[in-house]
């Protein structure tokens, strides 16, 4: 397993506070962001292909979240865009998000620094549905940084008072290398909850690397667990997802009870701007968690 | 209802007096163009008989709106701007503000958009009717009535003989500030005024939308064909008075950053492209699509209204000759045959 | 309507259009059943009675539906690289100059488009005016051809006269003073709404990756303030110096009526004065801003003395 070089789970709130100005109109503003502190980054992948990072934010008033929901996250000068949550969602004052490198809004924020300002505002969209999931077994499976975005509902359910409500949980997490994997420093605690397997698998073979190699979608077949049974929580890149369900389903878990979260650009987060269209659909506000049987009845837009 | 009948010279002063308390928005021609401008003096305003370049979306959802400026000490919000009155508004462009009003409002989604509110809930609407088509023009396949619409808050008509201008006050909380113009209060009934009322056709109503399977419409319609000749200049996007999207663009100062919303259009690769280089509508065939059928098919079924007003400003403006109409009317035979084939398939 | 474009009145030389028309529709024709092409791009007539929109011909019965009169103002230039494959396209003179600037540039490849060059003395636009890059063009004759329809339907152009030039740009001359010019651009400019439809419109305008939608470096915001467009107009002009063939095709799609011809124009006439080049006329020379010459001279674009 992963040493934990440092372990970001708790943090303290610090008071920031913000005043904004209402509107002379009768609804809310809901494009009012919350000011929000930078308290930690943790560097999460190693590797030189990718670079992600953990930012730990302390918002100046709490934001509640439900697993699977995403907030817009402003940068000062350079823009907003949207992020899913990764952490756990009891913990109201301290949001965590992970985010890759990629774009102009990522680069600009991978720059800041603890201490540096952000702004917030969320939560927004649809969330997995846990009561539904009670009484089940869960198979999460995570391809690089779609982990991120199950760590909420991985971290609810966790929960003692939780845990107790479902029955075996199987997590198989995949990454490019050994480099690429995210929050190593959770696995350990993970996988020593009760009745949980962790099993972490990469793309290719690497000397020392004593895991599972390979595509999950081909691995899944190997794995022993009740299809019967089980709720599959899938997320990674469209191929992974693509591939995994039809595998899933081919072994007998229904459409129903496969959930994914999708990826889309969303300006606004509250069904007006129309990126976010699959067929009448709004990723923003129907989704982003979708059940395969959902996916199945929109077109392949995404 | 209460109709005032005034000389068109009366008609301009009572605009005059107008202009302290509201901004003044009306057709007026610019360079031989005709488009709806913002009025300083009332003999600039041209009540012709022609449908203005430019849809009036703008008063209700400008092209850039400051929308947030944020700073070290906060955020602050702009100033809620003058009310308006919207003068001679045809009605193609009042039924698109009532589509905006839908897409707009909590009823889509749960949300109301407060930047849109707040210059609606102070807009006044003042309408005037069409006399005759212009090409391109197709409100009627809509169901909506060229010479009236009762989604406005008074009416105009002309009776351009005698230089005469009968408003009509449709909702009564206007009445005392109309009642600043020198005119013949008439009651409506009274000989001298002819009555407006909806002419509309019920049974055309509607008849566009499109209603069929999301995933079938997709794959089977050759979208690329309708969309072969488009320059993906994004013209149609721009005056269509019902195109809602938009995107924000931060630009900061001073540091002070101004979020600002400014237009944009789902015809521009640019539009859904991901930060990863993804783009899930890659091809003009899927951008033409998103836009015929979020009008013809996903406000219909998020909204209950077509987001189409059949005014034809896109057709007439388009440089590679695309029409909307001709490629809905092509989708409905389509999806008709396919429904009867099924049909008969069953059998 | 006609008679608008025969201003220059110049007695026995008469544009023959539905001679014209029958031409083009027989070498498209030809061209599709002998499977020499696989499309002929041309006109073909507007449903709603508008002026004729681009036809994408596959067979010879869609080329029966090929057009050709004086309301064809359309610019077919940009859809002439989207086609794989052997295409054969009706190109006015202002796109036979489109074709060249393309072949210089290595955009289209000399072999695979087949071009039925029209003699043209001017088309009218929407308003039925003269449309706005036949305002002053001096070609009246292809560039570059494989199939000639000449004014009377011949295979001989006789040399149709010039259409009538305008005088739209005088205040932009070298005689009037700089602040004069600088307050005529920024007049023209205030109108600009930055849809970028001039730039998706002309055949010049084909980077993959344009530099106002560049968000890393973000080079141009969209934001639509004074500093914006200038920036805008400015880089382009810059970028279609000695490239731009005059078509009008920008000015012609622009929603907001920006006279974007007087500041080509005037590029366009700068560098036929400094290096005696004038784009999209042979595809054999080296374009003026993409070569180098002793010769050249070194007053630079800007004349020395800024806007």
């Amino acid at each position: 397993m992963f040493e934990a070089e440092r372990n970001p789970n708790n943090y303290n709130a610090s008071s920031v506070t913000t005043e904004t100005k209402d509107l002379g109109c009768a609804c809310l503003n809901p494009y009012i962001p919350i000011k929000t502190k930078i308290l930690d980054i943790i560097q999460e992948t190693t590797s030189d292909s990718q670079d992600v990072k953990t930012f730990i934010l302390s918002p100046a008033k709490p934001i509640s979240f439900e697993p699977g929901q995403f907030v817009e996250l402003t940068v000062s000068g350079v823009g907003e865009a949207p992020f899913g949550f990764a952490s756990s969602p009891i913990v109201e004052d301290t949001i965590q998000l992970c985010i890759k490198r990629t774009g102009y809004v990522t680069d600009n924020l991978h720059r800041l620094r603890p201490g540096d300002i952000v702004y917030l505002r969320g939560p927004y969209g649809n969330s997995f549905p846990i009561k539904e999931m009670e009484g089940h077994d869960i198979f999460y499976v995570a391809g690089g940084l779609g982990l991120a975005p199950l760590r909420p509902m991985i971290e609810l359910i966790f929960l003692p008072e939780n845990r107790q409500k479902y029955g075996n949980i199987k997590m198989l997490l995949a990454a490019r290398s050994t480099k690429d994997f995210l929050f190593k420093y959770d696995y350990e605690r993970w996988s020593n909850y009760p009745d949980t397997d962790l099993l972490l698998t990469i793309d290719n073979p690497e000397p020392e690397w004593d895991g599972l190699v390979g595509f999950p979608n081909n691995l899944v077949h190997d794995i022993s667990f009740d299809i019967q049974n089980t709720y599959a929580v899938l997320c990674g890149p469209p191929v992974m997802i693509k591939a995994l369900s039809d595998a899933f389903v081919k072994m007998g878990i229904p459409k129903n009870r496969i959930y994914t979260t999708l990826e889309m650009r969303m300006t606004c987060g509250i069904g007006k701007c129309g990126k976010c269209n699959i067929g009448h659909k709004y990723v923003c506000v129907d989704g982003p968690v979708f059940s395969m049987e959902e996916l199945d009845n929109m077109p392949g837009e995404y | 209802m209460i109709i005032l009948k005034m000389s068109r010279s009366a008609f301009h002063d009572g605009i005059g007096k107008l202009f302290g308390d509201y901004r003044v928005v009306a057709p007026s021609r610019i360079n031989g163009t005709l488009d709806y401008t913002d009025i300083v003096d009332p003999a600039q305003i041209d009540l012709s008989d022609e449908l203005p370049y430019k849809s009036p979306k703008e008063i209700l959802f400008p092209r850039v709106e400051t929308i947030l400026r944020i700073s070290d000490d906060g955020i602050d919000v702009p100033d809620t701007p003058k009310p308006t009155i919207l003068i001679g508004v045809k009605p193609c462009d009042i039924t698109a503000i009532n589509v905006m009003d839908k897409v707009f409002s909590k009823e889509n989604n749960k949300f109301s958009d407060p930047y849109y509110f707040r210059r609606r809930e102070s807009l006044i609407v003042i309408g005037m009717g069409c006399v005759h088509k212009k090409p391109g023009c197709f409100c009627d396949e809509l169901g909506i009535d060229m010479t009236f619409s009762d989604y406005s808050d008074a009416f105009i008509s002309i009776d351009n003989d005698n230089n005469i201008v009968f408003l009509y006050i449709l909702d009564e909380k206007y009445e005392s500030l109309f009642s600043i113009f020198d005119a013949q209060v008439l009651e409506s009934g009274s000989p001298e005024v002819s009555e407006i009322n909806s002419r509309v056709n019920e049974s055309t109503t509607k008849n566009l939308r499109i209603d069929a399977d999301e995933k079938e419409l997709f794959e089977e319609i050759p979208w690329e064909l309708y969309s072969e000749s488009c320059l993906e200049c994004g013209i149609c996007t721009y005056i269509c008075p019902t195109c809602h999207c938009f995107e924000f663009r931060d630009v900061e100062d001073c540091g002070v950053t101004c979020r600002n919303r400014c237009w944009d259009s789902c015809m521009y690769p640019s539009f859904t492209l991901h930060a990863s280089g993804h783009n899930p509508r890659a091809t003009q065939r899927e951008r033409f699509r998103q836009r015929v059928l979020h009008k013809y098919m996903y406000v219909p079924k998020n909204c209950s209204v077509i987001a189409c007003t059949g005014c034809g400003r896109c057709i007439r403006a388009c440089p590679g000759g695309l029409n909307i109409l001709r490629a809905v009317q092509d989708i409905l035979d389509r999806t008709i045959f396919s429904k009867v084939s099924k049909a008969e398939e069953c059998v | 309507m006609g008679d608008k474009l025969k201003q220059n009145d110049s007695p026995g030389v008469v544009q023959d259009f539905e001679e014209q028309e029958r031409c083009i529709r027989l070498i498209a024709k030809e061209l599709l059943s002998s499977d020499t092409v696989d499309v002929v791009i041309g006109f073909q007539e507007d449903d709603i009675g508008g002026s004729p929109i681009p036809l994408f011909a596959r067979s010879p019965e869609q080329a029966e539906k090929l057009v050709w009169n004086e309301n064809c103002w359309r610019n077919l230039a940009p859809y002439f690289k989207r086609f794989d494959g052997k295409v054969a396209v009706v190109a006015k003179p202002c796109d036979t100059r489109s074709i060249v600037n393309l072949i210089a540039e290595n955009q289209l490849e000399r072999e695979n488009i087949t071009i039925i060059g029209i003699e043209c003395g001017g088309v009218l636009n929407r308003d039925g005016v003269l449309a706005h890059g036949c305002l002053g063009c001096t070609s009246t004759v292809p560039a570059i051809w494989d199939y000639p329809v000449a004014a009377d339907g011949g295979k001989e152009f006789i040399g149709l006269p010039s259409p009538p030039s305008t005088d739209t740009f005088v205040d932009f001359n070298a005689d009037s003073s700089r602040e004069d010019r600088r307050n005529r651009f920024l007049r023209e400019i205030d109108k600009c709404i930055l849809c970028y439809s001039c730039r998706q419109a002309c055949p010049g305008c084909y980077c993959e990756s344009c530099f106002v939608d560049r968000k890393m470096t973000n080079w141009h915001q969209r934001d639509v303030d004074t500093g914006n467009k200038i920036a805008f107009h400015l880089t382009r002009a810059m970028h279609l110096a000695g490239r731009c063939v005059t078509c009008g095709a920008c000015e012609n799609v622009c929603p907001s009526g920006v006279s974007l011809k007087y500041i080509y124009d005037e590029i366009n006439r700068f560098i036929e004065d400094q290096y005696d080049f004038r784009a999209g006329i042979n595809a054999d020379l080296p374009s003026a801003m993409n070569s180098f010459d002793q010769t050249d001279r070194d007053t630079g674009f800007l004349g020395g003395e800024g806007i």
